[in-house]
């Protein structure tokens, strides 16, 4: 176990400065540096903090892998990575500068290695005045997580003079057992504080809105509740299929990819309790707190499918099964749709669907907050006939915004109401550009906000609620549907049998 | 794109901006959030605010009051600009354009803001310390000055007003702070912090000054200090502490600098002053007033 972390010493003219970016003198290791999730995404959001000005003044990156590289060798790597991924253009002034911070360290996963590593480390705090504090990425294949850390515990490379974090990439285990054993391995060389857990869906601007909607808002949340609320679903849906991950997606499939991760997360911030503050533990303690309220998943109240050939947005698109490297007989589901029951004071009895797929007809994600009909209508039958419910809906993407449906009176001679859709979109409001959530992310860590990573214990949660349904879909077959549809019949049945049917998003 | 009118009653005003924006269609959502009040007193100034609304625009979607006092008769114009971001959406600012007396310049402008939101005053030039400053300051949430042309005096004279009050050339100072901060976030550093009794700035008066005032606010205490130069930026910050110099120099024209700390290796530090306008977009980003500026403003 780590020893606790030593808190720096507080510069008195930081006061009021760097407000939402990092002082903190920090070495940030990059385990994995020449992978592809170090070029793609993590490469680029460190340029680009950098250019915007967020990170320390004091800060190194060390890029550490088995590739043979040396500093300039990884400089070039990390150019070219820029060059190609990153949101905004290269400076060429600028890069000059950022080069200066970019190490490299070529070894293995083992103590010999993150012993050189541990001195390279030093050599930076000495020259780079950056106190030992380390931010530890580990941007390798999950299975290289345990071995990762018992080596980084072997060799007190857990233990610099600064304060230690380790930021860890989902997936977190593939069940509660073997998430469990990973947190237990962890555990022993890092206290849960020290440890980050990505999920790059709530470094999203988008996903944050959420907060800011439901809490910034006096006129919403009285109404956010069972008496109000007749459901809420929610789709995260995705027009491409599994391209060239079928590999991974044969281990995954879609509860384990999208269900367990980021429609859970998303889930429990539209349905969670007001956190005191909006920091770290305050709102990871509501998350868990809605998570534990939250029924495990069945088999009764979940459907499940596997897309067929169709066509998405025009295009041919071939079967799940005639994907290279699909086995002919895969039961993998690619598609989603359940029903989530909360037993707590303010969800009771209101259902939350949820749906998520591959290769539907069109990507989206949303929040859909469909409210009860009022008690009584006061006008003639025939002139509502066409009126629909109240609903709210938050589009987290693509055209991020907020649509309030409600009904209003027809400008004709007769009485007669029609539901109008009020959009707003954020795109409207504000042109700012908005960062990638790896920077985000990688921002918190270095600043050690924890507040947009998940804690061990919604990690656990989680995949109690999946579980049952995961060990029970291991036999039998998904119901096909056609690539470009919205999902398989037995979806619009988990929803008629209730009297409801799924919003076309 | 952007659409252009002219008219003497202000009652017309109204009419005219949803003209220019195209008027008002089927769920169609205006998105305004704040009303900015700009003081140019001549033609030049009302040029630098289009310049720098133009670019507030797409961050800050408002209603822009330019207003200029002069002796002939009341007289409006005004303009819709709007911007396509990355997303294709659009986000759209009005702007009018208003000349008249000093005397019915406030009530003019009074009339042309939107309900409910707040209002910033922008007040370009040296600080009138008059009947029309304190007027249009009464109806701001919050004041904006630039201490290089108003001096710390004028910033003084328009924090007498009552509200809160941002400066541009505060603002502007803003990296240069961080990097000095930065010479001292190591722990060994900040010990030396307790011995710094003077501090040698290369540039102009009022930003050296607030440079002072911000050093001796932050660490209570009496520092001294020695100004040289007359270029019209920062240009270097030195501070002595026990034998040994801490540095941030800026180099050559550009965007970067370079930190000393004694015993480590030199490092870069963005200096990059933003320019005018985005200094002005970030100070509408805020209502209240920005305790350091003041204690920095009361030390210098």
């Amino acid at each position: 176990m780590a020893t606790t972390a030593k808190r720096p010493a507080p510069n008195p003219l930081r006061a009021g400065l760097r407000v939402g970016g990092a002082s903190v003198p920090t070495v940030f290791v990059i385990y994995g540096a020449s992978g592809d999730l170090s070029q793609r995404k993590l490469l680029p959001a460190i340029y680009n903090l950098a250019v915007r000005g967020l990170l320390p003044n004091r800060f190194a990156v060390i890029g550490y892998a088995r590739s043979d590289m040396d500093n300039e060798s990884f400089r070039e790597f990390a150019r070219a990575a820029v060059e190609k991924f990153s949101r905004t253009p290269v400076d060429d002034h600028l890069w000059q500068a950022f080069a200066q911070l970019l190490h490299y360290q070529s070894g293995s996963f083992d103590e010999e290695g993150f012993r050189v590593l541990g001195d390279r480390l030093e050599a930076i705090d000495a020259g780079h005045g950056t106190g030992g504090n380390r931010v530890y990425y580990l941007s390798t294949p999950a299975s290289f997580f345990p071995v990762i850390v018992q080596a980084m515990g072997a060799t007190r490379l857990n233990r610099p003079p600064g304060v230690a974090r380790v930021v860890i990439e989902k997936p977190f285990g593939h069940d509660l057992v073997s998430a469990r054993e990973l947190a237990d391995v962890v555990h022993r060389s890092f206290r849960e504080n020290q440890i980050y857990r990505i999920d790059h869906y709530l470094g999203k601007e988008t996903v944050q809105n959420i907060f800011a909607f439901r809490f910034a808002n006096a006129i919403f949340e009285p109404v956010w509740n069972n008496t109000h609320v007749d459901h809420v679903q929610i789709t995260v849906g995705e027009s491409i299929g599994v391209e060239h991950r079928a590999a991974f997606y044969e281990e995954t499939g879609v509860v384990r990819d999208i269900v367990q991760n980021h429609l859970l997360q998303v889930f429990s911030l539209v349905a969670m309790e007001p956190p005191a503050a909006f920091d770290a533990d305050p709102i990871r303690d509501e998350k868990a707190k809605l998570l534990r309220a939250t029924k495990p998943m069945t088999l009764e109240n979940a459907v499940r499918g596997q897309y067929g050939d169709g066509y998405v947005a025009g295009e041919q698109a071939a079967a799940y099964l005639d994907e290279p490297n699909v086995p002919p007989d895969s039961n993998t589901p690619t598609y989603i749709a359940a029903r989530l029951e909360i037993g707590n004071w303010r969800w009771a009895g209101t259902p939350f669907y949820i749906r998520a797929g591959k290769r539907l007809a069109k990507r989206v994600t949303e929040v859909a907050v469909q409210f009860k009909r009022p008690p009584h209508l006061p006008f003639p039958v025939d002139a509502v006939e066409q009126l629909e419910p109240n609903a709210l809906v938050l589009r987290i993407q693509p055209d991020e915004g907020i649509s309030l449906r409600f009904g209003a009176k027809s400008p004709t001679p007769t009485l007669a109401l029609r539901t109008v859709n009020m959009d707003f979109l954020y795109g409207s409001a504000f042109l700012a550009e908005v960062p990638e959530a790896y920077e985000t992310l990688i921002l918190d860590a270095v600043r050690g906000d924890g507040t947009l990573f998940t804690r061990q214990d919604s990690v656990e949660r989680s995949w109690e609620i999946v579980d049952p349904l995961l060990e029970q879909w291991r036999k039998g077959a998904p119901q096909v549907y056609p690539a470009g549809s919205w999902g398989p019949d037995l979806a619009d049945e988990l929803l008629s049998r209730d009297g409801r049917r799924w919003r076309r998003p | 794109m952007s659409a252009n009118n002219e008219t003497s009653d202000l009652a017309a005003v109204e009419a005219m901006l949803r003209a220019a924006r195209g008027g008002d269609r089927t769920g169609s959502v205006r998105a305004i959030t704040l009303n900015l009040i700009v003081l140019a007193p001549d033609a030049d100034g009302v040029e630098a605010a289009v310049q720098a609304l133009e670019h507030v625009g797409p961050s800050h979607p408002l209603r822009a009051i330019v207003a200029t006092p002069t002796e002939g008769e009341l007289r409006a114009s005004v303009a819709s600009s709007c911007w396509v971001g990355a997303s294709e959406r659009q986000v759209c600012s009005e702007r009018v354009v208003v000349e008249a007396g000093a005397k019915a310049l406030p009530s003019a402008v009074t009339s042309l803001l939107v309900p409910d939101l707040p209002v910033f005053l922008w007040w370009q030039g040296e600080f009138g310390d008059d009947g029309l400053a304190e007027q249009l300051s009464r109806l701001a949430s919050r004041v904006v000055v630039d201490s290089g042309e108003c001096g710390l005096d004028g910033v003084a004279a328009a924090r007498r007003m009552g509200g809160s009050v941002a400066d541009l050339a505060w603002a502007a100072l803003m990296p240069w702070r961080d990097a000095v901060a930065g010479l001292f976030d190591g722990p060994s550093e900040v010990k030396a912090l307790e011995r710094i009794q003077a501090v040698d700035v290369r540039g102009p008066e009022n930003e050296a000054r607030l440079m002072a005032g911000w050093l001796r606010s932050a660490l209570d205490s009496e520092i001294d200090l020695h100004r040289e130069g007359r270029s019209q930026h920062l240009e270097r910050v030195t501070m002595q502490s026990g034998g040994k110099e801490y540095l941030v120099e800026r180099r050559g024209r550009g965007r970067l600098g370079t930190a000393t700390v004694p015993g480590l290796v030199d490092y870069p530090v963005l200096l990059a002053s933003p320019p005018r306008s985005s200094l002005l977009a970030n100070e509408l980003s805020r209502l209240s007033s920005d305790r350091l500026f003041e204690q920095a403003l009361e030390a210098a």
